[in-house]
């Protein structure tokens, strides 16, 4: 009867941490980015509210290829925040996650689309491709016609069956718990299918 | 009872677990000739299906299915997801060693006679689960969205177009709001496991009703063997469980020692890659009939395997006369193991 009560009352206070736990992520930071879809090269706005006073936040880009810090921001006495911050350029095209925190702070994600720069070499690259598109049709390269482009340039991209040469390199934690589980995998596994009987074996004792 | 009587914490904890769940249930007798290598070959690719599942769990948390960002996602899972490229390099190695002893277990039912009276729906079952690897297979590699990957998407194009207003569901058109490749990993992850789970459990039950099929010795006839027997199935499952551990621990030690590749970027354009072994034999069929051949050879083997209870009615236990039994001798190493 004492454990029933027991129980009864951790579940009540689970549930009213739990909803308190809600409650209290209204008086939450705010932040948003105001253009969701930003070009690498180019500049993104932030801007938040209910943020502490005077605090300093730390604006880092999260992409599949590593962290780049973007730069820091400081609140207002009002608690609110506006900054602009620069993409880099070689920022790869696609999703990313914005990470914005204080120190010692629980950090807020945003998702962001990085879309190609647009650089002028990259417009001439492309009106340069689509030239020899359309010169092959008439037997000729732009290569051949004006000879001072480069031929990296006129090329576009051709399928290739190499594999991807990466840098694959793992911990020794990583690599010795692999040996582990492979190890204790395959004497346990010998084990298993050298035993006959088990269950009457089991049964005799 | 003296305190030197009362059964230790292991025994006991068996015991409760085995009161609640009716563990003992499972004590069924089985044929001896069951816990033999070449009986269980289903069971081990069953293990190595739930390796599979485990890691590709796993992997769904890094993976982005959008053809913008799925080869990008990949090169992250090697080579910045935590334990990304040990984990995938299992994955990979599993789907190899799967392929094999599924390969292998089909051969045993037919050299065994297992496709026949009373088992035939258990072979249209398991048919069922053979194609739906493929499709697992076929999927798992077009995910990868580098050269093979995308070869492989052009592929699935071209047949679908064949297959004209029966291809609807299947192609580029169907959905404007998702592509391809995003409702290739729907498949690849719900609607293919989810299928795969109904027909083991059928494949299952139905092992079960019928039993195991008989060895292959001189007279066998291909009956039920449900009830028969010296062994008992928790034995079975304990062994089972030792080939499932001595899989993983030999797809590790294969992962670490040839992590799985990836090639570069997909991009449209003339064929580059070859496909997986698996899928090999469609090669020359394709050379000859082009695309077609897509269809066409999967279609003309299925058959065949479907009609092979039909054309074989022989009740004996290999699958062809007792004269020759030529299932024998292929049988009598695995199940001597």
């Amino acid at each position: 009867m004492k454990s029933r009560s027991l129980i009864a009352i951790l579940v009540f206070v689970a549930l009213v941490l739990g909803y308190s736990g809600v409650a209290l992520a209204h008086g939450e930071p705010v932040i948003t980015l105001v253009d969701k879809t930003v070009k690498a090269g180019g500049h993104m706005m932030i801007t938040g509210s209910k943020m502490h006073p005077g605090a300093v936040y730390s604006i880092t880009l999260e992409s599949m290829e590593g962290s780049t810090h973007l730069g820091r921001a400081k609140a207002g006495k009002n608690g609110g925040v506006s900054a602009r911050v620069v993409l880099p350029a070689q920022v790869a095209p696609g999703s990313h996650r914005v990470r914005i925190a204080a120190k010692g702070g629980k950090p807020v994600l945003l998702n962001l689309n990085v879309t190609p720069e647009i650089t002028n070499k990259r417009v001439e690259q492309s009106r340069t491709i689509s030239d020899v598109a359309v010169q092959v049709g008439r037997k000729k390269t732009a290569a051949q016609e004006g000879g001072t482009k480069s031929k990296a340039m006129l090329m576009p991209k051709m399928p290739s069956a190499d594999l991807l040469r990466l840098k694959r390199t793992k911990s020794p934690v990583v690599i010795g718990g692999a040996v582990l589980l492979m190890l204790s995998s395959l004497t346990f596994g010998m084990v298993l299918v050298r035993m006959r009987g088990f269950s009457e074996a089991k049964g005799r004792s | 009872m003296l305190a030197s009587d009362r059964p230790g914490f292991g025994p006991r904890a068996g015991k409760w677990f085995s009161e609640r769940l009716g563990l003992k249930n499972l004590s069924y007798p089985i044929p001896e000739h069951a816990n033999s290598l070449g009986y269980m070959l289903g069971g081990i690719t069953l293990i190595g299906f739930i390796i599979l599942a485990i890691t590709g769990i796993y992997l769904a948390q890094f993976y982005q299915p959008h053809p913008n960002e799925a080869h990008r996602s990949i090169v992250y899972i090697i080579t910045g997801a935590p334990l990304g490229d040990i984990v995938r390099s299992i994955h990979y190695w599993t789907v190899q060693i799967v392929m094999v002893t599924v390969i292998l277990h089909m051969i045993r039912v037919v050299f065994s006679g297992a496709y026949k009276r009373p088992r035939e729906l258990n072979w249209y079952v398991g048919l069922a689960l053979l194609a739906l690897t493929f499709g697992f297979i076929f999927t798992g590699t077009v995910l990868k969205y580098d050269q093979e990957g995308l070869e492989a998407l052009q592929h699935y194009k071209g047949a679908v177009d064949l297959l004209g207003v029966f291809g609807t569901w299947f192609s580029e058109g169907f959905s404007r709001s998702l592509p391809l490749l995003t409702r290739l990993y729907t498949a690849h992850v719900t609607i293919l496991p989810l299928a795969f789970v109904l027909l083991v459990l059928v494949h299952l039950h139905l092992i079960k009703v019928h039993g195991i099929s008989p060895q292959v010795v001189p007279g066998a006839t291909t009956r039920a063997t449900a009830g028969e027997g010296t062994s008992r199935f928790t034995d079975h499952a304990w062994r089972l469980a030792g080939f499932g551990l001595l899989l993983l621990g030999l797809t590790i030690a294969i992962s670490l020692l040839f992590p799985a590749p990836i090639g570069k970027a997909g991009i449209p354009g003339p064929e580059m890659t070859k496909p997986w072994w698996m899928f090999v034999w469609i090669v020359p069929a394709e050379e000859i009939w082009g695309i077609r051949a897509l269809l066409i050879v999967p279609g003309v083997l299925g058959l065949f395997l479907a009609l092979l209870p039909i054309i074989d009615r022989t009740p004996t236990s290999a699958s062809t006369t007792e004269n020759s039994c030529w299932g024998q001798p292929v049988w009598s190493l695995p199940s001597s193991l």
